[in-house]
């Protein structure tokens, strides 16, 4: 028999791998899936996955995978949510907890975590226009005329319940309660049915449950998520490049009102005419206001990694290569061009006529005039030229110590890149 | 200071990148920026340095300066440069504990000299220098080997604190209109320039400053061009971790108040760890120091200008500058 992927449940976690297996499955190599009972009707929405149904909760993983032996020589286990003995014997003996994330975990016990950067879509394609247009109807989202922007809330969860739900609904609709319809995420029949709701709105605001992972199947659709950090970044679920923002439960008291910002800023804030990505560290500054497709200032516990539970840094800082795979998958096509900043940094409209690969040394503004920093802080050039030149960029962290800059410029320069200094200028 | 751990790490990493890539600077030598002219100074003390550059007396003149003792203190040479080699070589006959940075530049025809004159305490301590300058004179004899520059009606000009009480340095002579002699005595926070009699300042003009992103623009050479005046002059980044020249230019009007007209969008050099010094001569030279570029003279060469300048604080360089070099 094929290949039979074992991912019981919850409904994230399957979610997180239903992309690789649509991946297998555009290969034509159609996948199997065992999932718990209680989640099969999730699979009703995908054509692409057999599914195995194994009766029992989810967290039987022992049982499951020796029914799954019986059908299959080749197994394949990602799920993590289950008895440490358990995830260990059959998650091909590799340790959880090497990847950034859970979600990377499983993809890299599948032996597919090259492909995480891919950004495989989620795919529901056997959507019931019927039950959503039910759905929609029940939540009074089928209205004529002139109607305000939805703003969808889903902050309840059960794996991850976040400590400050009551707070975030109250500020949110004291904030925006007169310019967005603002909706708690209702229960849908199929997890899947929400999709329609997805697609009516304007932005979703989800805690690191479900529906959170569901928002995946909408690309393009702008997301505020909130993820766990307890007992360690692991167990929070990665960043997507459709969230606009992205917060870490512990972090949140004190960006709550970066948060609102955000929000009121979503729609004016764009950095240059052409739909560059710029990306920069916002570990350390008070930029991730900047909440766009074109924006991506990375907060603090964006990367499941950074120089805190790594080096042991007591300021933290996320790695270089970390911040340019997030752009890249913020980008979309190959041509499509990436500016790595340092926040502080405005880039001319000038740049718009520059063709990349080209970076730019600081010129600092201040009142008494400019002045030339040796630091290049900005970076410019395609998705398909920084994904080339990945592999020989160095893992530095990505601080305020120049030399990660300094390395940068020095590869920048080997592959011909323009110095355009000038066309950034930096404000303390 | 103890190094933050993700310093120490990237500070590894880019060692490494460094020896793998084989850079070892962020600039490439002056010589890779701008063509040199080869320049043969065997004949020279060894590791001079900051050169100023005149055409007189039938020949192009090189003054440079250089460590007499082992120590900080220097002396200023002069040479004639012909067909490429140093040749006709002399100490100027000037006194002073340590004279320093001759600046060549004419006035009514005839060739002169500005200089810096320092003394200090024991170990470099409690520096103090002034500003002098003097007319150079070839006196004839009819034995060429004896015929030697000197200094003759030096002065020390009496304004801008040029009395031993600090530190006065990089002043930029030239002849303005009218062959009146002029002197920018400082571009930031505002440019000065001084009309001067002898040891006195009888006008001065003072203007904007001087907007230059890589420091503030000191010291240099004036010529004139177009009906302007083109100002070649040096500036310095510091960061802490690193210390930098650079070279730029600028345009300045011909009449007072000499206002700057344009300047170079970027620098025309770079200052640059690495120049043509081998490893076992910079271990040989206590003064060497990295990323310098100062320059001290220019003159006019054919569609555009012969700049001399030290490179590193331990050598001399010739260097041609086209004027789609300007940047302005």
């Amino acid at each position: 028999m094929s290949k039979l992927w074992v991912q019981l449940g919850r409904a994230g976690d399957i979610m997180n791998i239903l992309p690789l297996l649509w991946k297998d499955a555009q290969q034509g190599e159609k996948p199997r899936l065992m999932v718990a009972a209680e989640y099969a009707p999730l699979l009703d929405g995908v054509s692409y996955v057999d599914r195995a149904i194994y009766n029992g909760p989810h967290y039987e993983l022992d049982k499951a995978v020796a029914l799954a032996r019986e059908t299959s020589k080749d197994v394949v286990v990602t799920q993590f949510n289950s008895a440490r003995q358990h995830v260990e014997a059959f998650t091909r003996s590799q340790k959880p907890g090497t990847a950034t994330s859970f979600q990377k975990d499983s993809w890299r016990v599948a032996g597919r975590l090259g492909e995480w950067d891919k950004c495989y879509p989620l795919i529901f394609d056997r959507r019931d226009k019927a039950r959503e247009e039910k759905l929609l109807r029940s939540n009074g989202l089928i209205v004529q005329g002139k109607k305000k922007p939805l703003m969808v809330l889903s902050v309840k969860g059960q794996s991850s319940p976040f400590p400050h739900a009551d707070l975030l609904r109250e500020l949110v609709t004291l904030k925006f309660g007169g310019a967005y319809n603002i909706l708690e995420l209702p229960q849908a029949e199929r997890l899947y049915d929400l999709l329609a709701i997805y697609e009516r709105a304007a932005l979703l605001i989800a805690i690191d449950s479900a529906p959170l992972h569901l928002a995946w199947a909408c690309r393009q659709f702008p997301v505020f998520a909130l993820t766990q950090d307890k007992p360690s970044l692991w167990h929070g679920s990665s960043w997507r490049p459709n969230h606009l923002w992205y917060c870490r439960y512990h972090d949140w008291p004190e960006r709550a009102v970066e948060m609102l910002a955000a929000i009121a800023n979503m729609e004016t804030m764009r950095i240059t005419a052409r739909p560059f990505v710029t990306a920069w560290s916002a570990y350390n500054d008070k930029t991730h206001y900047k909440a766009c497709p074109q924006a991506l200032p990375v907060a603090t516990g964006s990367c499941g990694r950074d120089s805190g539970n790594q080096l042991k840094d007591e300021k933290r800082h996320p790695f270089l290569k970390d911040v340019l795979r997030m752009a890249m998958q913020r980008a979309t096509a190959g041509d499509q061009q990436i500016s790595l900043a340092v926040p502080g940094v405005n880039i001319s409209p000038k740049v718009d006529v520059i063709l990349p690969p080209y970076f730019a040394y600081r010129i600092e503004k201040n009142v008494d005039g400019d002045r030339f920093v040796p630091i290049v802080d900005l970076f410019t050039a395609t998705k398909a030229w920084w994904k080339d030149a990945l592999p020989e960029i160095p893992d530095f962290v990505l601080n305020d110590d120049g030399l990660w800059s300094e390395g940068l410029r020095m590869i920048f320069q080997k592959r011909g890149a323009k110095d355009v200094t000038g066309a950034a200028t930096f404000i303390k | 200071m103890t190094e933050s751990p993700s310093t120490t790490h990237n500070l590894n990493l880019l060692t490494a990148l460094c020896a793998k890539l084989g850079v070892h600077s962020r600039y490439p030598r002056v010589s890779e920026q701008a063509e040199c002219l080869l320049l043969d100074v065997s004949g020279l003390p060894p590791f001079a340095y900051n050169p100023s550059i005149i055409q007189t007396q039938g020949g192009l003149w090189m003054t440079y300066r250089y460590h007499f003792a082992g120590d900080f203190r220097t002396r200023l040479g002069i040479c004639r440069i012909s067909d490429g080699k140093a040749v006709r070589i002399q100490d100027l006959p000037i006194d002073g504990f340590s004279v320093e940075d001759a600046r060549l530049f004419m006035f009514q025809m005839e060739p002169w000299l500005t200089w810096v004159e320092a003394k200090w305490e024991a170990n470099f301590v409690n520096p103090k220098s002034v500003v002098k300058f003097a007319k150079l004179e070839l006196p004839h004899n009819d034995n060429p080997a004896l015929r030697l520059w000197q200094a003759t009606r030096t002065y020390q000009p009496e304004f801008g604190g040029n009395d031993w009480s600090g530190i006065q340095k990089n002043w930029c002579f030239f002849e303005g209109y009218r062959e009146i002699l002029l002197c920018i005595f400082g571009t930031s926070p505002e440019q000065m320039i001084m009309k001067v009699d002898s040891d006195k300042a009888i006008a001065q003009w003072n203007t904007k400053p001087l907007q230059w992103p890589y420091g503030t623009a000191r010291g240099g050479s004036i010529l004139s061009y177009d009906g302007k005046l083109l100002h070649f002059f040096h500036s310095r980044t510091d960061t802490g971790r690193e210390r930098r020249y650079f070279v730029g230019a600028r345009l300045l009007e011909s009449q007072p108040p000499f206002q700057t007209i344009a300047v170079s969008k970027k620098p025309i050099l770079y200052g640059s760890e690495v120049d043509a010094l081998t490893p076992a001569q910079r271990k040989s030279c206590p003064h060497w120091k990295r990323n310098v570029i100062f320059p001290c003279g220019a003159i006019q060469d054919g569609d555009g200008w012969l700049l001399s300048a030290g490179i590193n604080d331990a050598a001399c360089a010739l260097i041609t500058i086209k004027s789609n070099m300007l940047n302005l």
